[in-house]
Parts: structure tokens; sequence; C-alpha cells
């Protein structure tokens, strides 16, 4: 027997358009707690769909335990041993806990279901990891961080020897994560290995034994945390996108404001009182962790959730009632984080997109005129390159950085002057990805202002010329991004100043 | 190859149609006899006209179960205004237009009560559109008992028995005429204007159709107004044509309709379809029933094919939309 426990060699796996996984090979100790570590899009979701059997790979080999395995779907994943805890929680909402962790694998005397046994073991390791909960409630009357303790548990009653966490603190508190690491550590303890995504600096000094560093779905390094050094793992995982050279066009930050946020408030409390200024013509970047408020904050602004308190003043004018309608008639356009879900009309021609948010352009009256729509339609595909045979295709089977732009498309056809891009290159190639950012620099230069949140630090420093950081729902900083700001300056902030990195 | 299939697809039930009409013109002599087609065509306007209002309905991804109701209801309120007023004698002479224009008009009006209900309780109030219809149409129908005391009602003017009844030139039925020029003016709605477009793109994503600035609440209550507008139309024609007006009417229409509008390849999802389609998926189940009926045979078979062909057609789309999903990234 080998010191590894799982082997990867040579995987690959393309979506169309994208190539998602392209020749990863690593090791994983037994017993480790191995953290895979990169930015959005860097691969780490696939290459766990494809441990615990949810996608299929293209090339590659999987050796488990020192033997060649196949794990074709997820009944073949939990044979072997691996247990995953998924990012967004897998369970079903309306049974209990115990339930739930023998879903699929209950225990059964004849045809009957053995409630008493499935419960004895629930609860031995619900004592094991040192958690209490009703176990009769169905569990979406939990916390999110008691959602994730059964599946959690589900690895420890079958005796799972991989668990695989995909970014499991993105959605804890403070306190719950303190929780997690403890559960971590027990289950290192009793020999279970651990995959770790994540995207969240802080979290591997404290659990991590060794790590992988992937980007554009590569492997850049396989490395022993104490082997290496944080900005050495921020400057691999951003790599050469993060070009020091890269720098935002220098324009004035003091023009006058367009958009003036202030006193912002929200009713699930992620925002908190939360007051800005959008100077015209520059790119003003939100930077903050996944749940820090700029999605909630950005989709308040535009009227698309409703606001508990505070004003927004556009061009000088108080806005009385905030809805969509009214945003996009006063100019403002949000390019929303999850184009597939809130931003395109996937099943209709990408056309039909492009005009959706402003047909009265291509109408006289209530009737569309088709001839007046493809004429000022059709030189938008030039101006975001759209790379499709006609704008009659549907927009379903476009690649993601062709979808991404024709949701962009579909807001210059308003005619916009403020554009809020959330996350705009999320789930995007390199190429799509550096075409949206000069699409964005021209946009600036016509005039236009534009709130460009992201995730992506090496994006917010490449093309922002004020950078607003946010923690869990304020304001944490605010800066000039000329040439001595630092990825760390922005990270420190981010994470909620400097003693909260240090303490 | 693939343009054979294309062509196919965009063609929907057509070639079915053709197919069957082929099969019994040879196994039954009256089948192509022109009063066999007239009458084929007046059988399904009603079909054809309540489902256009269906199509609106089923493109924004929602249902209608109450049309039936609806057509109960409507009809019933028409009728009851006109016995009101014949017996009281209310109308001055000189003025019997009075006693026809303020029914019709009551009966549309209590139509688009109805649909304004529906819209705004489902739009507004999140009630799913299957349970907030289906408890209309339990109310409607209930209404309308209340309102006719579970009587019958008969006799009525004839224009309103024109309506149902009559023919142009000796030959078309003034009911297909209607059918024909509704399906026409919702094509034309459906295609050709800014409201139409945002009925596809409810039914495709709502979520991105609201963040277009686009007031989706007003679209998806229009639809259901839209869907009783048409019952009351569909009410006036059925009453015209059977010269009586009773509770019971418009009974198993919302099925009709329903198969008519998914037959004729509008996506149960939402967002794919048309009207025209809508009005050869009411002539298939029309010459389906006739058909069997010319050849003699039980008409409790007649809901077996019927059932059957509503089922063939879903599992179609099912099988279109599946091909589709293999393209996601």
């Amino acid at each position: 027997m080998s010191e590894y426990l799982l082997v990867l060699k040579g995987i690959c796996k393309r979506f169309p358009g994208v190539r998602a996984l392209s020749d990863v090979s690593f090791s994983i100790r037994k017993g480790d707690v191995h953290c895979i570590i990169g930015e959005n899009g860097a691969g780490k979701s696939t290459l766990i769909k494809i441990l615990s059997g949810a996608l299929a790979m293209d090339e590659g080999e999987i050796i488990f335990e020192d033997e060649p395995v196949q794990i074709r779907n997820s009944h073949e994943a939990k044979r072997l041993g691996i247990g995953t805890v998924y990012q967004e929680m897998s369970l079903v909402p309306t049974l209990n806990a115990v339930d739930n962790i023998f879903l699929g694998e209950e225990e059964t005397r004849g045809c009957v279901l053995n409630k008493i046994e499935m419960r004895k073991r629930t609860q031995a390791a619900m004592k094991q990891l040192n958690v209490r909960f009703d176990l009769n409630v169905p569990v979406k009357h939990l916390s999110t961080a008691q959602q994730q303790m059964i599946e959690i548990a589900r690895g420890l009653v079958f005796r799972r020897k991989l668990i695989i966490m995909d970014e499991p603190t993105s959605s804890l508190s403070q306190r719950d994560v303190a929780d997690l690491f403890r559960v971590i550590k027990l289950l290192k303890s009793q020999g279970v290995t651990i995959i770790y995504i994540s995207h969240k600096m802080e979290e591997l000094q404290q659990i991590s034994d060794q790590l992988t560093i992937m980007r554009d779905g590569c492997v850049v390094n396989t490395v022993r945390m104490q082997d290496t050094t944080i900005p050495k793992i921020i400057s691999q995982m951003v790599g050469r996108d993060f070009d020091a050279a890269r720098k935002p066009v220098a324009r004035a930050v003091d023009t006058p404001p367009v958009l003036k946020v202030e006193n912002v408030c929200d009713y699930a409390g992620k925002v908190k009182s939360v007051s800005f200024e959008l100077p015209q013509g520059i790119i003003l970047g939100f930077a903050g962790l996944v749940g820090a408020g700029r999605t909630e904050l950005m989709r308040m602004i535009f009227g698309a959730d409703p606001m508990k308190s505070g004003t927004v003043t556009i061009r000088g004018i108080r806005q009385k009632k905030l809805s969509t309608e009214n945003s996009v008639e006063n100019g403002i356009a949000y390019l929303s984080e999850d184009r597939k879900f809130d931003g395109l009309l996937l099943r209709l021609p990408i056309r039909q997109n492009i005009s959706i948010a402003n047909l009265a352009r291509a109408s006289h009256g209530c009737v569309l005129d088709k001839r007046l729509e493809t004429a000022l339609t059709e030189p938008l595909k030039e101006e975001v390159h759209i790379v499709t045979p006609s704008l009659d295709r549907l927009t379903l089977n476009l690649s993601g950085g062709n979808q991404q732009k024709v949701a962009i498309a579909k807001w210059l056809f308003t005619e916009c002057e403020i554009l809020i891009f959330d996350e705009p290159t999320r789930g995007i190639d390199v190429g799509a990805r550096s075409e949206i950012y000069t699409l964005m620099n021209r946009l600036v230069d016509q005039g236009k202002s534009v709130i460009l949140v992201s995730s992506d630090l090496s994006e917010i420093l490449a093309l922002s010329n004020v950078i607003i950081t946010m923690h869990e729902g304020e304001i944490s900083g605010m800066l000039v991004n000329d040439k001595d700001v630092t990825q760390d300056q922005i990270m420190q902030q981010m994470l909620g100043g400097l003693d909260h990195v240090q303490g | 190859m693939s343009k054979v299939r294309k062509a196919l697809s965009k063609l929907g039930v057509i070639p079915v149609l053709v197919v069957l009409f082929i099969i019994l013109s040879f196994a039954s002599p009256y089948f192509l006899q022109v009063s066999n087609i007239i009458n084929i065509l007046h059988q399904v306007s009603i079909t054809a006209i309540i489902g256009v209002g269906m199509t609106f309905v089923i493109l924004t991804g929602g249902i209608d179960l109450s049309v039936g109701s609806i057509v109960a209801l409507s009809g019933l309120t028409m009728a009851v205004t006109h016995k009101y007023f014949y017996a009281m004698d209310l109308t001055p002479a000189g003025q019997a237009w009075l006693g026809i224009v303020v029914p019709i008009t009551l009966a549309v009006a209590a139509a688009v009560l109805m649909g304004a209900i529906n819209g705004v309780m489902i739009s507004i109030g999140r009630v799913p559109a299957f349970i907030m219809t289906f408890g209309m149409m339990n109310m409607a129908r209930g209404c309308a008992y209340i309102i006719s005391n579970s009587n019958t009602i008969s006799v009525f003017p004839d224009v309103i028995r024109f309506i149902g009844n009559g023919k142009i030139g000796g030959v078309i039925p003034i009911p297909i005429v209607i059918a024909i020029v509704m399906v026409l003016i919702a094509s034309f709605v459906l295609e050709y204007t800014k409201f139409g477009r945002y009925v596809y793109s409810l039914g495709s994503n709502r979520e991105a159709l609201r963040l277009s600035g686009v007031n989706v609440q007003k679209v998806e209550i229009s639809v259901y107004v839209i869907s009783s507008l048409v019952c009351a139309v569909g009410a006036i024609i059925l009453i015209g044509k059977l010269n009586v007006s009773q509770p019971v009417a418009g009974e198993g229409y919302e099925m009709d309709a329903i198969a008519a509008a998914i037959i004729g390849g509008t996506s149960i999802y939402g967002g794919e379809g048309k009207v025209s389609g809508t009005f050869i998926g009411a002539l298939l189940v029309g010459t389906i029933r006739n058909g069997l009926n010319l050849l003699n045979i039980p008409s409790s078979v007649q809901p077996v094919v019927i059932g059957a062909a509503i089922v063939a057609a879903v599992f179609y789309d099912k099988i279109k939309n599946r091909k589709g999903s293999l393209a996601k990234g």
C-alpha cells in the first residue's frame, strides 16, 4: 500500500466552448487535509464533480487505494468510500436528518425500513461530531451550518475514506466556521482524508496539510503548506492574469457623481447602511468575499429587490420608487451575477434577447418593426463580438462567453449611462474575458460610468479607477487605484481590516 | 436529412392532419364532402377560440383550468340579464338593441373580472396557476348555478342565434369566421407587438424579463384576462348554437383547449408555441372525433384516442427539449 489514497493522472474535461480541465495530475496522501484552491472558473468544481461521479471525464485515470477505478455515477463513488459535501446543499428539505443521511442507502429488514438502527447510527455520528439538534424536524428548518453537519455525519456513518468539501464556509458565520474546522480535525484524527475546496487564504493556514493550486483548468503547483507562503500562493493562483503591467486606464476620479447611494440597508441584514458615490466616467470596483453583500446592494440599487431604508440619487434626482422599470428608464443597467438564472431568455433567439429591455426602440407604438429591430441589433453583434452565424439562433447554444456578450449587448441596446457589472467574467474563458475588459474600458471612454463587482482581485485591480471593499455588509475601505495599490492591501480590507487578518 | 427534419418540426402536426385526412377520405365516402368539412370546422370553432386564450396562458408557463366554468358563468350572466330585460319589458320601443348590448357587455365584464382575479392572485399573490384556476373553476361554476338558480334559460334574440348558427352566403358558419379572425388577431399580437414578445419572454425566463425592466405582473395578469375574454366570446357562440344557457355549459372545455394548444405544439414549459398551431390542434381533435363518428366507432373510444394524442404531443415536446439541453455549457 502506498502512502497515497488517491492519484489523478492526466484528467481532461471539455464543455462546449470551454476547456474545463486539461491534464490534471496530482496525488493525495492518506489522512491529509488537501486543499484545492483557485479562482472562480479554475476548474475546482468540475474536478469535484468528476470525483463524486456527477460528471464523466473525457480522458485520464483515477487510482484509488492503488487500484485504477471508474467513477461513473455517485453510487460508485459512495461504494469506493468517497463522500461529498456540496457547496449548495443537496439534502431533501422535507426529510429529517436521519432520512437524509440514509437516503439511497437505507437500512432495511426485508422490505421494511429499520428506523431504530438508522437513528442509532445517526445519533452515534452526531455524538462523535459533538453536535446536537433535533433529528425529527425536516432539515429545511435547520440552519445552513446544521445542514452541513448532516452531510458530514453522512460521511462518518458510512465510514467514507475520502470526504470532499466544496467551499464549505461560503455561507457560514465565523462561529460555524470554527466549529467546522474542529470537526475537520476530528475526522482527520480518525484517518479520514479530506479534500477541501476554497479560495479563502486565511482558511488554508488553519487547516491545510497540502495544497494544489489550479488556474484555468490546469494544476499550477502541488505543495506542502509549510513549504509555501500566502503571497506565493496568491501569485500562483492569479498567475499571468495578474500582470503588474495591466493597470487601469488613467481617469479623473473627481468628476461629479452620476449615482449617489446613501445609508442603504436590506431586509435580510446582509447590507448595513452603505453609502457611496459613482463619479461620472470611471470604473468603480467593488471587492469583497462571497457573501459580503455586494450583489444584494447592487440588486437593491437597480430595484430588483426591495430596499429597507436609504436613498438612491441618479444624476441629482432622488429616486422615489425603485423598480427595474424605473431603473431601465433612468439609464441604469444591471448585468446579473447568474446569466442563466436571471439574465437571459435562453430558449429565445439571440436577437430577441438583445432587444427585450428596450423594445420601444424597435417599435412604433405597440407594434414591433422587425426590420428596424434587425437593423438596430446587427451592429451590436460586431460591437461586442458575438460569435454566431446569425442572431436568429437560440441563445441556449452559445458558449458561456458568448452568452455573457449577449447579456451585455442587451444593456447596450438600452443606451444606458450607468452599467453595473456583477461578476461579468465568472465561468468565462480567458479570451472572452479580455474582450469583456476591453469593452468595459471602451464604454467608459464613451462617457458611461461602470460599477464592477468581482470576486476576482486581479480583475478589480486591472480595471477599476476607484476600489471599494465590502466586508460583512459594510464598506470596509475605499482607495484610488494608483500604481501603489497591491493585492494584499485590498485583501486585508476585504477581510475587515488589518487586525482581523493578523488576529 | 436535418433540413427535412427542420421543415417537419416547423410544420408541427400538419402532416399528421394530412395523413388523417387521406386515411379518412378512403375509409368513409362522406368524409371529404364539403358539408362534413364545414361541420368539423363548426364543431371545433369554440375549442379553437378558447384555445387561443389558453395558448397565451401556456406560453407564459401558466395554465387556466377555469375556462369551462367561465364559459358557463359568462353565458348565464348574459342569459339572466337578457331574461330580466325581456320579462320587465325594460327596453323602450325602438331601442331593442339595448336588450342585447347590455347583456353582452355584462357577459364580457363578468368573464374579464374572473380573469383579472386569476391573474392578480397568480401574479401578485404568487398562488400557483394550477391551484388558482382550479379554485376558480369551482367558484365560477358555483356562481353559474347561483345566478341561474340551477335553471336552464332559453329563448334568445335572433342576433345571438345568428352568431351561433348563421352562415355567410348560406355556406360558412359565423363561428368559424369568428375563430379564424381571432386566430389571426392573436397571431399578430404574439408575433408583432411588444406585448407578444413579453409573453414569450415571460415563459422563457420570468426573472430575466423582470430584470430587463418589464412589468411582468401586468403581462401575466393580461394573459389570464385574455383567456377569460375569449371565454365570453365562446359563451355567446355556444348559446347562439344551442339557444339555451345552462350552468353545466362548457364542462370539460378546459381539457379541449389545453389539448388543442399542446397538440398544436405549445410547450407546457412556456416560451414556445403558436396560435396557428393551436388552431391546427383543435382541428386535429375535431377530425379524430368526426372520423370515429363516421366509422361508427363507439363514442367511448374517443377519449382514449384523444388522450393518447395529448400524451404523444407532450412526449415529442419532451424529446425536443432534451435534445436542446445537450448543448448546455
